[in-house]
């Protein structure tokens, strides 16, 4: 949940550097920024959690906790309103019969090559202890993994990758403070109806999700998206709590 | 005065809802995150009858119980298939379907707009409109609500929804089912959720979607973890740190523009710092795994 606010941090942290900074090196400082914030959260309430072997309801809690707070404080620096900003990337052209926006380009092929990027990440070496502390973590800290670096990484990575989320979204419709809380929700969705682990599974829910709410849009109103989201958010969680793409496990995992 | 009488009239309607949140989230271990639906639905249901239906304020007030009861059975059903994250997730996601229907199902609820013009309690022939006679209705209400609690949790039945929270296991080889426990807490707690909302809703005689947010189910779980699980003294404690928190920084001058937001801040620095260094809050006798 703590995602939700990096997320609106990072679109904010943009608006404050491209006072002073060019376009991309913005971009790259308020990265750093939120790896930092990223840090800061992970050293200064999840650690403390995971020490005590908290469980996932006390972990949802607190970082609740932490978007509220993070979120009020940006609000109560830069206001409510929402903010919109011109990419300047010149107008939209039309493709035969398509209408395409720059912005949606370059969202299409960051997001292509970010999906791309992480799939890359899973092949690696690196990546087999990620897999091993999420199977059996104590196991893996037995064995020499450093746990506690891995799930550092793992924060700062995934809360950059929300952070070129926001921006993009920032270049598209623009941002406010409580944007965080319903985009967090959604991709929490996607990462549970496609399955905890699987990359592919949470492209294609995403993809899923992403179509649901644009034909909701289109044909009832823009309103219903997130309640019909959360309607299959409680089908998947009843029926079929593994996702829609599962891992093949060893029986007595199931 | 009246400043002081309605600080009382908040801290009741929000010691009735940690009350019913207690009972789901400290007795019976169910992690609830939708709350603020069974409060809004309450106070929508009562207005609706009181307007739409020139009900009188008992009649309206034991509609909007009922309707809750019946209401709360998809919670009912998540609460016995589901448990701990994905139970939250399940309510959570309910709470958002709740509100969107608030919202968007204008012919009935008016939509963003709210409802206006709910005329104030009348009951054996006495109109409550003036805020000490309604706080005075607002007090025997709450104590009566209070009273209920502490004799429900001097029942056997009230051990039997801890027995269910603590140990499902050994509840069902006793021969206890811990569907039934679960079943009539998640009910008992909406049903109490209810009078809430009729409270909030003659009280301010205005309603609208925006008080039975997400962020208003997530403040009154943060009252009951602060306050203490699976305790009255608890959810009383934590109601009144709730409501009158903000009261004291009324008084050292902070400019409202900021106020709301540095509220909210200070409520999640203390829900952060409760969770991490107090897990049993002021008074709790239970913690979440």
């Amino acid at each position: 949940m703590a995602h939700g606010a990096l997320y609106v941090a990072g679109a904010y942290a943009w608006i404050q550097f491209r006072e002073q900074l060019s376009g991309t090196s913005a971009i790259i400082g308020s990265l750093i920024i939120i790896g930092i914030l990223a840090i800061l959260i992970e050293k200064l309430v999840y650690q403390p959690l995971a020490k005590k072997k908290s469980g996932q309801a006390i972990t949802l809690i607190s970082s609740i906790g932490v978007y509220l707070f993070m979120i009020n404080l940006i609000a109560l620096l830069y206001g409510n309103e929402t903010q919109f900003v011109n990419p300047g990337l010149g107008s939209s052209f039309s493709l035969a019969t398509i209408t395409i926006v720059p912005i949606q380009l370059v969202q299409l092929i960051t997001a292509v090559l970010l999906i791309g990027g992480i799939m890359l990440l899973t092949k690696t070496k690196w990546f087999l202890k990620v897999k091993a502390m999420i199977s059996e973590e104590t196991v893996a800290s037995v064995l020499g993994v450093n746990t506690n670096a891995i799930r550092l990484w793992m924060m700062v990575l995934g809360s950059m990758l929300a952070g070129i989320a926001a921006i993009l979204q920032l270049f598209d419709t623009g941002m406010d403070p409580h944007r965080g809380m319903t985009i967090t929700l959604s991709a929490a969705v996607a990462v549970i109806i496609g399955g905890q682990g699987s990359i592919k599974g949470t492209v294609l829910a995403a993809l899923l999700i992403a179509l649901l709410q644009t034909t909701t849009e289109w044909f009832i109103s823009a309103q219903w998206k997130e309640g019909l989201t959360f309607l299959l958010l409680i089908a998947v969680i009843l029926w079929r709590t593994e996702g829609i793409v599962s891992f093949k496990m060893r029986v007595e995992e199931k | 005065m009246n400043y002081l009488l309605h600080i009382l009239i908040m801290c009741e309607i929000y010691l009735i809802l940690a009350l019913a949140m207690n009972l789901l989230a400290g007795y019976s271990g169910l992690l609830s995150l939708s709350q603020a639906a069974f409060y809004g639905i309450g106070a929508y249901v009562a207005a609706l009858l009181l307007i739409q239906a020139g009900a009188s304020f008992t009649l309206s007030l034991f509609g909007a119980i009922a309707f809750n009861l019946i209401i709360c059975l998809p919670v009912v059903w998540f609460a016995i298939r589901l448990r701990d994250l994905f139970f939250a997730l399940a309510t959570l996601a309910w709470q958002i379907i709740v509100f969107a229907v608030l919202y968007n199902w204008t012919a009935f609820t008016n939509g963003p707009f709210g409802i206006t013009g709910i005329p104030k309690p009348e009951l054996f022939g006495l109109y409550f409109s003036s805020l000490p006679v309604f706080a005075v209705l607002g007090s025997i209400i709450t104590l009566l609500v209070l009273l209920f609690f502490m004799g429900l949790h001097k029942t056997p039945l009230s051990r039997f929804f801890q027995g269910v929270r603590d140990d499902q296991l050994a509840m069902m080889s006793f021969g206890k089912k811990p569907a039934y426990f679960k079943t009539l807490a998640v009910v008992i707690s909406s049903g109490v959720s209810a009078i809430a909302g009729v409270l909030f809703a003659t009280y301010f005689s205005y309603i609208d979607p925006t008080s039975f947010t997400l962020d208003e189910s997530i403040l009154i779980i943060s009252i009951v973890l602060i306050g203490g699980l699976g305790t009255i003294k608890g959810s009383v404690a934590g109601a009144l740190f709730y409501v009158l928190l903000p009261e004291l920084l009324r008084f050292i001058n902070i400019p409202d523009t900021i106020a709301a937001n540095l509220r909210m801040m200070i409520y999640a620095t203390v829900l952060i710092l409760v969770v991490i260094y107090r897990p049993y809050g002021f008074y709790g006798k239970y913690t979440f795994e």
